[in-house]
């Protein structure tokens, strides 16, 4: 086994006997992303509904209009149980519904003639925003029913008149006048209460096409690659400041007097850290499939080059950590750097959501580069050719670092 | 061996070691003897390839640590003065790494990993994390991980530093072991007691410069055999410079308002006429030490400092 292998055994062994820290790198993304899904991508729960329950002694018209439109409100907001007079009262006074309403006998007949009619409704006291809903509906309900009445009411009653002749049965050409007179004035009435601010002219009716096109990523799905990077480029800040600790325990200055040199300690870090990485990485990567339904392919993809990106970002604080005269300094330029790193380049918020020229700066940080292509292999065209050029790049990048890293030992064990 | 020829190393205009120069042999415990920052661990740091000397030449094993350095570490141990190991790891495993670093793999390696514990007596604390053991304890394991490699140049930069009595009785019986095989042991301290007893030859060093060298009796030699008298109190420096060179024997090693030491032959009769000439001048004397000859009256003898200081 290579010797640098063995370091980065050795390395493993000590986190593992740590494993806190671990959980903390992990842990921040990880929670980032928990309350930007419960912000933003909605929580999955629930909508509250008013359970209105319906005690109807009328068995009338007016009685299953009423029934119908709280059913079919746009925004879903009540469910409707009819009850026998018995059980509603009983289920109210146990709480059980959020108002209980009594449709009395004779409302219908009340209305066509423009008599007095009373509804009750019974709250649930324990219930405080749903009750006053059904309250606010039933007192619109009202309303729309006393303008019908003033405006049709005539006609209502003729109606009345000529289906007690006809036994109950009302002509097509009675309907179809009826409907036309409502529909007149509707619109009559729209013109005033509702008049046009603005005026489309329809030309040409433009055909719908369904879309072959793939419908683009949401916004967590946006974030995800994000968030991995995040917690890649914490576990690099982080294992960095290892080089501190192997200074300050001896181990760095003895492991240089050896014959193997300080190269094998460098590399096994990278090597170790590589590793814990790729772990991250494939559990991010199977999440995206899992969760996301990406393809899996390419989620094998993601997850061979995040690690490898964050090991040029580990050796990169390492070599930050190498040039700076103590711990605490190199700590601090690391977060300086670190979190507007992160916020420019996309890990906070999706580059797609920035202004372009934020965005575009946010493409030039290293991080925000790396982000481009965890996109692309994502979500876009990602393949192996395409992973080339940056593959390189990022190990060249590395290269050159821990060669600096390297030239720089003697003085950061000296200073 | 270690050859060591007019070593300098400097931080800027900071001079940590000015133009030492030793010869230390197979088999022998060479011993460097200061004060802390007299510069003993930046000459271990440039003899174990850890620091560039600014000039100077140093060859170990015959190979010279700058130009063929690879060969010169490859039978050089090291046992840092920080205990240098993974607290994290057990002693087997901080011993396995260790020997790992310096070539030593497969069945030689876990041979010489049992031998070593034992020789440090730490056999059955094997699987024990270091963070767990005592600071003896874990000096011990210190000085096993650098001669696990049987090395034949070995580097102990103050190995006994802040341990208990026993576990310095047996780190120092390990180094005359390690010496006893041929090994050439390079060893720093400031405690004048150890290196009296354990070095073959000893260089005592100041200011990152070499002030005496020698085997044991030679220093002793240049001390002449005479005892030190240190006197506490109020001196003028004049008065008391003229009155002690009219004495007989009687050599003034320093003078200070508050402090004079001398150096003289038979110091137990010559204290009254020290103290008549003494009486003669304006001095108060408040305390006065008589010490036998040693290494830390050389040393005193020879920067006018005590070595502890």
């Amino acid at each position: 086994m290579p010797f640098f292998l063995e370091f980065a055994w050795k390395d493993l062994v000590r986190q593992s006997r740590a494993p806190l820290v671990f959980l903390i790198w992990i842990g921040i993304p990880l929670g980032i992303g928990l309350l930007l899904n419960l912000a933003f991508a909605g929580g999955g729960g629930t909508v509250p509904k008013v359970r209105l329950l319906v005690i109807d002694e009328d068995q009338s018209l007016v009685a299953k209009l009423f029934e119908s439109a709280a059913e079919h409100q746009p925004a879903e907001l009540f469910h409707v149980e009819l009850v026998s007079r018995e059980a509603g009262l009983e289920r109210i006074h146990r709480g059980d519904g959020s108002a209980l309403l009594i449709l009395p006998e004779g409302l219908t007949a009340a209305l066509f003639r423009g008599e007095p009619a009373k509804l009750e409704l019974f709250t649930n006291p324990s219930q405080s925003v749903l009750p006053r809903i059904a309250e606010e509906a039933l007192l619109a309900f009202v309303d729309l029913v006393f303008y019908s009445q003033r405006v049709f009411g005539d006609r209502m009653r003729a109606f009345v008149d000529e289906a007690r002749l006809n036994e109950g049965e009302l002509s097509q050409e009675t309907l179809d006048e009826f409907s036309d007179e409502v529909a007149e004035c509707a619109e009559q009435l729209d013109a005033i209460f509702f008049p046009p601010l603005l005026e489309l002219a329809l030309e040409a009716e433009v055909p719908r096409e369904e879309s072959d096109e793939p419908k683009g990523p949401g916004f967590m799905e946006l974030m995800f690659p994000g968030f991995l990077l995040m917690a890649l480029c914490f576990m690099a800040e982080g294992l960095s400041t290892d080089i501190w600790r192997e200074r300050d325990l001896g181990t760095l200055a003895r492991m240089v007097s050896t014959p193997r040199g300080a190269l094998p300690l460098i590399l096994g870090k990278l090597a170790s850290g590589g590793l814990l990485m790729l772990l991250v990485s494939i559990a991010a990567g199977a999440l995206g499939a899992w969760a996301y339904d990406l393809d899996q392919e390419l989620m094998i993809l993601f997850a061979i080059f995040s690690p490898l990106a964050g090991m040029s970002f580990l050796v990169g604080f390492m070599t930050l950590h190498v040039f700076v005269s103590s711990q605490k300094a190199g700590n601090l330029l690391g977060s300086l750097l670190l979190f507007p790193l992160l916020m420019a380049g996309g890990s906070f918020f999706p580059l797609e959501a920035l202004p372009d020229w934020l965005a575009s700066i946010g493409r030039l940080t290293p991080n925000g580069w790396v982000l481009g292509h965890l996109k692309r292999v994502a979500f876009a065209d990602g393949s192996l050719t395409s992973l080339l050029a940056p593959t390189l790049t990022l190990t060249a990048v590395g290269c050159v670092l821990t060669f600096v890293t390297l030239r720089r030992l003697p003085r950061f064990l000296g200073s | 061996m270690i050859e060591v020829h007019e070593l300098r190393k400097a931080y800027g205009s900071e001079v940590a070691v000015d133009g030492v120069s030793f010869t230390a042999q197979p088999g022998e415990v060479f011993g460097l003897l200061g004060p802390n920052g007299a510069g003993k661990s930046t000459s271990i740091g440039c003899i174990s390839g850890l620091l560039k000397p600014t000039s100077g030449s140093i060859r170990v094993n015959g190979h010279d640590i700058e130009s063929d350095g690879r060969a010169a570490r490859e039978k050089l141990g090291v046992v840092p003065q920080e205990i240098a190991l993974y607290d994290e790891l057990t002693a087997v495993e901080n011993l396995r790494f260790w020997g790992g670093a310096w070539r030593l793999s497969g069945a030689a390696l876990v041979k010489r990993t049992a031998e070593v514990l034992e020789r440090v007596g730490l056999s059955d604390r094997a699987k024990s994390r270091v963070e767990t053991m005592s600071g003896g304890m874990q000096r011990r394991l210190n000085f096993a991980c650098g001669i696990l490699h049987e090395p034949r140049v070995l580097l102990l930069d103050e190995p006994t530093a802040g341990v208990d009595p026993q576990s310095r009785l047996r780190i120092l019986e390990l180094v005359r072991e390690e010496a006893a095989r041929g090994t050439c042991v390079l060893y720093t301290t400031h405690y004048m007691e150890e290196a009296e007893s354990l070095c073959d030859r000893l260089m005592i060093v100041d200011h990152g410069r070499a002030i005496a060298s020698g085997t044991l009796n030679e220093l002793h030699a240049e001390m002449g055999e005479r005892d030190l008298l240190r006197l506490t109190g109020v001196f003028a420096s004049e008065e008391v410079t003229r009155v002690i060179a009219e004495l007989e024997y009687t050599e003034l090693v320093s003078c200070e308002e508050s402090e004079l030491v001398l150096a003289l032959a038979e110091g137990a009769q010559n204290l009254p006429s020290i103290f008549a000439a003494l009486a003669k001048t304006s001095a108060d004397v408040r305390e006065a030490t008589l010490t036998k000859p040693n290494l830390e009256t050389l040393f005193i003898k020879l920067t006018g400092e005590s070595l502890r200081e």
